[in-house]
């Protein structure tokens, strides 16, 4: 039979015991509060990242840039020899530079072409498109090209290359574009009309 | 009934379809921007056409609308004409108002009755550039022809006339007369009647 003096004893034990856990416990805290007592210091980097941009603009004249992003707002073209009464055997230059605004980063461009618009002329006339060095289009400058679209071309026909525009605008591609009436052109060529949009996609490398 | 295995399956191929949009997304990743250009076109208009008189012109484009030549001069002589007789008529070019680039014209053909039924093989002609007042007959007829023919149906020596467009689009060129002369040799056939057409082809020159 337990006596109460029995259990008595038996909790003093246990209490004993908790205690014992406790105190045990307040000796690993102090040890770990221990390990603390060494001096700290750090060093921060810190760096904030921007995008770049990528942004190409066209000039009809060679100097004279600004951003023509969209088919509606396309520059006209400065074609010599106003071509608006072309015979068979005309040939018509115009001008279009495209370089990187600044700032913006370095990039391909790549010519391609719309679909003609107008009454059918396009049917008879050919182009061509060559790089030149300077800002003057003509037939002078234009055999001296480097070619971009093969001449004699259908006015549908696309960059066969592509050309590298550097950054920031550091330097510009002059396309110089050749539209001809062939000198096989028909009499029902005459009087037809042609309006043709070409695209010059800059893409970022 | 749709089957928990049956939709974990659609799951699993959502997920897969969802992999492969990100790597089409992915290809992508370089930045665009364009430039557009354009340019208008026109063909420009060409017409020739030609007068008897050198004040009324009119468009004669085949053959079957040939002009009629008012071989007027000598008067009468035309309708009655003798071994060695010559006689003589203006025909009258230009470009037609509108025409937008300037042309050479060179006689491009003679054509005329069969020499079996007609004096084609008698007849000879020369064509000469007369200043479009001038007055086409023995007098003016000389030097050298822009085109002629031992016979009505031969063409030899076409020589290319330079012709201009109208300063405006509706201003016609300048003229150029044409002087014909058609002289019968000593063998002319009485009573036949010859008829000849002539044709003039103007071609653009920018």
């Amino acid at each position: 039979m337990q006596t109460r003096r029995d259990v008595r004893e038996r909790r003093r034990l246990h209490s004993r015991r908790v205690r014992a856990v406790l105190a045990g416990g307040l000796v690993l805290g102090v040890g770990a509060a221990a390990t603390l007592a060494a001096w700290n210091d750090s060093e921060f980097g810190a760096a904030s990242f921007t995008a770049g941009r990528f942004d190409i603009v066209g000039a009809t004249d060679g100097t004279t840039f600004s951003s023509h992003a969209t088919a509606g707002t396309a520059a006209t073209l400065n074609f010599q020899l106003a071509p608006t009464a072309m015979a068979p055997g005309t040939t018509t230059y115009a001008l279009f530079s495209v370089r990187t605004a600044n700032p913006s980063v370095a990039g391909t461009v790549q010519l391609t072409a719309g679909t003609p618009g107008g009454t059918g002329l396009a049917t008879y006339l050919t182009y061509g498109v060559r790089t030149i060095s300077g800002t003057t289009c003509n037939g002078t400058t234009y055999p001296a090209g480097t070619a971009v679209v093969t001449d004699g071309s259908a006015l549908t026909a696309g960059g066969a290359s592509t050309q590298t525009v550097t950054a920031n605008g550091a330097s510009q591609v002059n396309y110089c574009i050749a539209v001809t009436l062939p000198t096989t052109a028909p009499n029902a060529a005459q009087g037809l009309t042609m309006s043709q949009t070409w695209q010059f996609q800059g893409t970022s490398s | 009934m749709v089957t928990k295995a049956t939709q974990r399956k659609i799951g699993a191929v959502l997920a897969g379809g969802l992999v492969l949009g990100i790597g089409t997304a992915a290809t992508l990743a370089a930045w665009n921007d364009s430039e557009f250009a354009n340019g208008t076109f026109t063909a420009g208009a060409f017409n020739l056409e030609g007068s008897t008189d050198g004040t009324t012109y009119a468009d004669h484009s085949t053959a079957g609308t040939a002009a009629t030549l008012a071989f007027t001069l000598p008067a009468g002589l035309v309708s009655n004409m003798s071994p060695s007789s010559t006689v003589y008529a203006g025909f009258w070019v230009r470009l037609a108002a509108g025409t937008t680039s300037a042309a050479n014209l060179t006689a491009s053909g003679a054509t005329a009755d069969p020499a079996a039924t007609s004096n084609s093989d008698h007849l000879s002609y020369a064509i000469y550039q007369l200043a479009p007042g001038a007055t086409c007959n023995a007098a003016s007829a000389t030097g050298t022809p822009v085109a002629s023919g031992a016979t009505l149906d031969a063409l030899t020596g076409a020589t290319a006339i330079p012709l201009t467009a109208g300063a405006t689009a509706t201003d016609p060129g300048t003229a150029v007369q044409l002087c014909f002369r058609v002289t019968a040799d000593a063998a002319l056939e009485p009573s036949l009647v010859t008829n000849a057409t002539w044709s003039f082809t103007a071609t653009s020159t920018n």
